[in-house]
């Protein structure tokens, strides 16, 4: 049985080498979650989780408490109802900084239950503290990456977890669908049969978590895992130090995407004046866009934007205004009620564009537009 | 529906010449910033009351868009019409004369010192630039008359794409004259919307703040304190906002009368309490419907909702009775009244600042 100030003396390295024996002797599981943060918000997290405490609906109190090594913490759900005798969960953060965001490898070894419930309670609650997003592509095309970090020799084979069509989440025997419950198969077939469904039927299918068997007998690798497309892994058999050295090129895959994801638009002010009086006089040096050409497979493409766009996506917390529909050209003011952010999106025949409607977009609402595009518009777009 | 008017087309069409819109990961179709590579910027001005007051006594009105090149040291006047009727005729003659007058100089002399020249650009579609051009031709009158030049705007459907002509005058700037006597300009439709069009009907105005105010909001907050939303939050995050505090603020107070399911506004600080869980269909649709409002429809609503108010019955639970006792008693030392102890008996003396009161049991 351990305390809490036992695990306040842990390391990373001595984390890892516990999770590697408790995956190895007792069979247990690794939850490890990349969660992005502003710079602020991280810096007012022991704040916030006195707020999040306090709360009357939250069923935890949370710490967050240094460990015995630099940018490693310990952050502890403890439940606020004692009778029901629930033990507390604790999390192992390790963080990463730059001048834009804190990455943070959160790893866990407690139930999944657990641990989803806190943890999502908790990013649902904090501004500016997220899963890191990487998206359907990312799923479908994870051997391309993991080949590129550990070398041609190794097998990638994946299961799918759960799929969705056309932006509906499939029933349990569908979600398989056309691979057995459980077999692991190349990704190259589960891209290929994806194509042909588009190409053949128009189904667009986009995965939301993908289970993969990893092996490199030159490296001596052998990983089972599964991954979300918001980088939430369950590593599942294998050495867990091993598996480490894959998370961090996963790292810099998410900060370049959350580059891809935040547009600026850089705006000057400076001062004059008029009869005497200081007057400000604004101006934009620049903006930034995300463009998507058109895929030769796509048909309606044009279309498909339009009736995607055209009324809000409540779902998905959208409110739309259409400010030109005319043919070919559409442009609509997009704003995300969830993520306090606004974008402007324009399409034509050929290509779709996307500007901030403000200083910046938030990287949360960018994805969000580029999950539904892949969804109903075009399977290909990807960053 | 929130669509923009073919004149805030124009503005935003000419605006995006400017725009220095930098694409990631392919190329657009076709060019933004097509004015950028003859050295032309935009400024956004917020002009103040006094200035805006001069012009309206002249006539004038605050520019649809300014320009500036720096290296030529010109200076931009925009003005875009989507139609020339009789009354534009009017107001046009008025403008272009303010904008040439020593008055107006002095103002963006001030503003702008490093700048030499005027000049007004007027840009139409294409079926007016030759009446527009018919009409500067007559106004040899005006005195001084600023160099002006009419662009006309073709917008070919099928390339996506909009192309600009010049119909009349000569640019002082001689490598953007070159170029629009040879090939004009080739420009992509808007990606932006800006805040800058000072002749937006107030509906339109008062819908465009209010789905920008709708950005601020979240699905959670983590303080009070976070709901609030002051003219300097909207400023920092939306730059093109060009209109003076004053305007904002009405701006603001008629949106939060005619749309209270957003919030809660201070008229005094002008800032707005965001709701909770506010409902973003009634929101919209009530954001849809200033649109189509002129001024003098907003202010019928608004004092529809003002008598609604006042006519609406409130029951508020009955104080409790005070009395001052020193109105029922002679000034002259309350203690040494030979009727106090008759009261006591049904009452309880309070001393509150230094004063006496009874409160009934």
């Amino acid at each position: 049985m351990y305390s809490v100030e036992d695990f306040k003396k842990y390391t990373l390295d001595l984390f890892l080498e516990e999770a590697t024996r408790e995956v190895r002797k007792e069979k247990r599981r690794v939850y490890c979650d990349i969660l992005i943060s502003y710079p602020n918000t991280f810096e007012l997290l022991p704040t916030i989780l006195d707020y999040y405490s306090d709360r009357k609906r939250s069923h935890w109190t949370v710490t967050i408490s240094p460990c015995a090594e630099e940018d490693f913490y310990l952050v502890s759900f403890f439940p606020k109802e004692i009778e029901t005798m629930k033990n507390p969960i604790f999390f192992f953060w390790k963080t990463l900084r730059d001048d834009k965001y804190v990455t943070i490898l959160s790893f866990s070894l407690q139930s999944y239950a657990e641990i989803h419930r806190s943890l999502d309670s908790l990013v649902s609650f904090v501004k500016g503290l997220w899963f890191a997003w990487v998206g359907s592509r990312f799923l479908e095309n994870f051997d391309l990456f993991v080949r590129r970090v550990l070398g041609e020799d190794a097998q990638i084979l994946a299961s799918f977890q759960t799929a969705e069509e056309k932006g509906k989440f499939l029933p349990r025997k569908m979600r398989v669908y056309p691979l057995p419950p459980r077999e692991f198969v190349p990704l190259e077939d589960v891209r290929k049969w994806a194509k042909e469904r588009y190409i053949k039927e128009g189904e667009i299918h986009t995965f939301s978590n993908m289970r993969y068997k990893i092996i490199s007998e030159q490296k001596g690798i052998y990983f089972t895992f599964s991954m979300t497309d918001r980088s939430r892994i369950t590593f599942e058999t294998g050495d867990f130090t091993l598996f480490v050295t894959l998370l961090r090129p996963l790292i810099v895959e998410t900060r370049r995407i959350l580059d891809v994801l935040r547009r600026n638009s850089y705006a000057t002010k400076r001062e004059s004046t008029i009869f005497g009086k200081v007057i400000e006089i604004g101006g934009f040096d620049l903006i930034e866009s995300l463009v998507f050409r058109k895929s030769k497979e796509t048909e309606d493409w044009f279309g498909k934007i339009v009736s995607l766009f055209s009324s809000d996506i409540p779902q998905e917390k959208l409110v739309n205004f259409i400010l030109i529909s005319g043919n070919p050209y559409f442009f609509v003011h997009i704003v995300d009620v969830e993520n306090s952010s606004s974008v402007y999106l324009s399409a034509t025949s050929e290509e779709l564009q996307i500007v901030p409607a403000e200083l910046s977009t938030k990287e949360g609402t960018i994805a969000k537009i580029i999950e539904l595009l892949q969804a109903k518009v075009d399977p290909s777009i990807s960053i | 529906m929130g669509r923009m008017t073919p004149h805030e087309f124009l503005i935003n069409m000419m605006g995006s010449t400017v725009l220095n819109i930098v694409t990631f990961p392919s190329a657009p179709v076709a060019p933004s910033g097509a004015l950028m590579n003859f050295g032309y910027s935009i400024r956004l001005p917020k002009f103040e009351e006094t200035v805006e007051d001069l012009m309206k006594k002249r006539g004038a009105k605050v520019p649809d868009l300014l320009l500036v090149n720096e290296e030529e040291k010109l200076l931009i006047i925009i003005e875009c019409k989507s139609d020339f009727t009789f009354e534009i005729e009017e107001k046009l003659s008025k403008q272009i004369e303010f904008y040439s007058s020593e008055d107006f100089k002095a103002i963006w002399k001030e503003m702008f010192p490093d700048l030499n020249n005027l000049e007004i650009w007027i840009v139409s579609y294409r079926t007016l630039g030759e009446k527009i051009a018919d009409f500067i031709r007559r106004q040899g009158r005006i005195e001084n008359l600023a160099n002006t030049v009419v662009w006309e705007v073709e917008l070919r459907k099928a390339r996506e794409e909009a192309y600009i002509q010049k119909v009349y005058g000569i640019h002082l700037d001689s490598k953007l004259n070159e170029q629009m006597e040879s090939e004009g300009l080739v420009c992509s439709p808007p990606r932006t919307e800006l805040l800058v069009d000072p002749t937006l009907a107030y509906g339109e105005r008062v819908f465009r703040i209010g789905r920008r105010i709708l950005s601020f909001m979240a699905s959670v907050y983590l303080t009070e304190k976070e709901r609030i939303i002051t003219i300097q939050d909207f400023r920092e995050k939306y730059r093109d906002a060009i209109m003076t505090d004053g305007e904002l603020k009405k701006c603001l107070r008629y949106l939060m009368m005619l749309v209270p399911e957003i919030g809660e506004y201070n008229s005094a600080t002008g800032e707005i309490l965001l709701a909770k869980r506010p409902s973003l269909d009634k929101i919209k649709t009530k954001l849809e419907n200033i649109q189509k409002m002129a001024e003098e429809d907003i202010k019928v609503e608004l004092v529809k909702i003002s008598k609604k108010e006042k006519g609406r019955v409130t029951f508020k639970p009955p104080k409790p009775q005070k009395t001052k006792l020193d109105r029922w008693l002679p000034k002259k030392g309350v203690s040494e009244s030979s009727c106090l102890p008759s009261f006591i008996n049904h009452a309880e003396i309070l001393d509150r600042n230094d004063t006496f009161y009874f409160e009934f049991a």
